[in-house]
């Protein structure tokens, strides 16, 4: 048996160095369809990505808000940490004390949806930091400073998204529901791609609860936790721990976010499964002619003496052979492509696009390739290996 | 209907004869040659060769025997445009894990023999003429010493000098290697060439003649 096999690798090997363009433009084709698939569906899961991770970026994976007709928290901060130190599932944790604020430049004025009262836990927890855009990130040693998301800047300063937006180091006053008005420099401005937080001020926790006149309050809880397939257990441990606040997710703040996901993120999904379709498709024509050009070839070998399961097996793995070079060259392409786009992300208004792609997905994909590859080569194979020889080596 | 393409043939064709199976198209001739190459089915009766029942063999038993014991030329030559000549011919060895030194010596030799050495053994066969891509094929059947050379329609791709040589080299063959062989041709002139003809009409023999 190994002394048919090795003549088949040397038919395979002779018939690819003598055809060496048709070869090479087989495997290029199938090089090309799978990067395609993985192009496809990482591109695909990136988009949703990108919109899911902006908002959890700002609202962590679970959001703890007052009830309906409450203003605030039912429980204080010292509480609040209490709990939270008894759930090893939650990363990191900013509790917000906000409120609505008027923002006034050089005689112009906007509100804001809201000026968030933050402490440091919020550099670890959300990615508000992470997009300065102008200027610094509050240094939190100083009650003065404001931080302001870019459309809000930008709202301040003459005509909305023409490109011009308040700086650093420009005072701006803050007007409170009740008239209050104080003065805060803006120490930065921030792009989180969120239009929540890109309409929103910054300040530090204790300078809002001095504006409002009031301690021990808490609006919000931002929470993060070590993986996101742990939302539902956390709700449910928050409950029993003695949260009495709405327990909810980074969907209930990003409504807008959600639906869209929801509606367009099946669409996505189709479209990454009719690119896997077309994929399987063009694969197995591939190998269909390739392998159905092998008839004479089989009839030969199968007069000189081989039987019909052999050749069956061989031809199957000549083309699962050929697809998995054109996996390993496929994804050797991929691999730049990915490296770049991740270390590059596009721009987009929603946020940076990078391509999203796990190890099992991958997987998947090479797995269903080779099962498109192995029927498109086992059905030809087959069916010349049932023919009668005689008919075979009669067609011309 | 079910037409029975060779009907109640009895038939016993001894070590180094050249046999020559003749008849009109249809007349079961070729079906006849595949069934002992063990090609087509055998619906009832049995063939024996060497001494061995192979009509009752599995499919992968009598593609073992026709590898190990059989030559088959094939009607359309059927050489392996990628392979050169000596590839070509060195294939059963390779499939029968006998591609070594010795085989590849006997391969070479046997080239000579048909005046395809030195040189033209890297030749490929759409640079030989029909009449060397023949020989190529015979040299093929040959070299892995088969109990029987199975020749269905050898020169019908030939004119006629380049058959008759084929005819003749067969005939050279049976002498030199003792080489039973078994050839299917409506030509009567190259049937005469052989020791024996066998005349099939309908399906069945309708004459069965020594030519010496």
């Amino acid at each position: 048996m190994f002394d048919r096999f090795r003549a088949i690798l040397f038919l395979a090997a002779r018939d690819a160095s003598r055809r060496k363009l048709a070869f090479l433009l087989i495997v290029l084709a199938l090089s090309f369809t799978f990067f395609n698939l993985l192009v496809s569906y990482s591109f695909l899961h990136g988009l949703e990505a990108t919109f899911v991770n902006g908002a959890m970026g700002i609202f962590g994976n679970v959001y703890i808000t007052p009830l309906a007709g409450q203003e605030f928290l039912a429980e204080d901060e010292s509480k609040l940490r209490q709990i939270f130190s008894q759930i090893p599932e939650i990363s990191s944790y900013s509790i917000h004390l906000n409120m609505p604020a008027t923002l006034k430049f050089e005689g112009k004025s906007f509100s804001a949806i809201s000026m968030i009262g933050i402490t440091s836990d919020e550099l670890s927890t959300s990615t508000v930091a992470n997009n300065l855009k102008d200027g610094q990130f509050l240094s939190f040693t100083s009650d003065d400073e404001i931080i302001l998301g870019f459309d809000l800047a930008d709202a301040l300063k003459d005509f909305p998204y023409n490109m011009t937006f308040v700086h650093a180091g420009n005072d701006v006053e803050v007007i409170s529901a009740s008239g209050t008005t104080r003065t805060f420099r803006i120490r930065g401005v921030i792009d989180s791609k969120n239009i929540y937080s890109n309409f929103s001020a910054y300040a530090t926790k204790a300078a809002v609860e001095r504006f409002l006149n009031i301690s021990g309050k808490n609006s919000e809880v931002v929470i993060r936790l070590k993986s996101e397939k742990d939302t539902n257990l956390v709700q449910e441990r928050l409950k029993n721990l003695g949260i009495t606040s709405y327990i909810g997710t980074w969907r209930d703040p990003s409504g807008y976010i959600a639906a869209f996901v929801d509606k367009v993120g099946f669409f996505f999904r189709l479209m990454a499964v009719v690119s896997l379709l077309v994929g399987v498709v063009v694969t197995s024509a591939i190998l269909y002619i390739h392998t159905e050009r092998k008839r004479r070839h089989i009839g030969i070998l199968r007069a000189l003496g081989t039987s019909k399961n052999f050749i069956v097996g061989l031809y199957t793995a000549e083309g699962v052979a050929l697809s998995i070079v054109g996996i390993i060259v496929g994804s050797a392409a991929y691999a730049i492509v990915y490296r770049y786009f991740t270390l590059n992300p596009i721009e987009t208004l929603i946020g940076d696009f990078r391509p999203v792609i796990s190890l099992g997905q991958v997987i998947t994909v090479v797995a269903i390739f080779l099962l498109a590859t192995l029927i498109a080569s086992l059905l030809p194979a087959q069916s010349a290996a049932r023919e009668r020889i005689k008919k075979i080596l009669a067609e011309r | 209907m079910p037409v029975n393409a060779i009907v109640d043939i009895s038939l016993e064709i001894h070590k180094g004869e050249f046999t020559a199976f003749m008849g009109a198209s249809g007349s079961g001739k070729s079906t006849l040659l595949n069934q002992i190459a063990l090609i087509e089915k055998v619906d009832s009766g049995s063939i024996i060769i060497e001494k061995k029942e192979v009509t009752k063999l599995s499919e992968a038993e009598q593609a073992r025997f026709r590898l190990n014991n059989l030559g088959y030329v094939f009607q359309f030559l059927n050489l392996f445009e990628e392979l050169n000549l000596f590839e070509n011919v060195c294939l059963p060895l390779r499939l029968l894990g006998r591609y070594n030194k010795q085989g590849k010596k006997y391969a070479q030799e046997l080239l000579g023999y048909f005046d395809l050495g030195g040189e033209r053994l890297r030749s490929y066969p759409n640079e030989l003429s029909g009449g060397q891509q023949q020989k190529v094929a015979i040299a093929r059947a040959l070299v892995k010493k088969p109990a029987i050379i199975l020749a269905d329609e050898p020169t019908a791709n030939l004119d006629w000098n380049g058959s008759v040589a084929t005819i003749e080299l067969l005939k050279r063959i049976q002498k030199d290697f003792g080489q039973t062989i078994i050839l299917v041709t409506h030509e009567p002139e190259l049937g005469a060439m052989t020791d024996r003809i066998v005349e099939l009409r309908d399906g069945k023999i309708v004459k069965d003649k020594r030519n010496f």
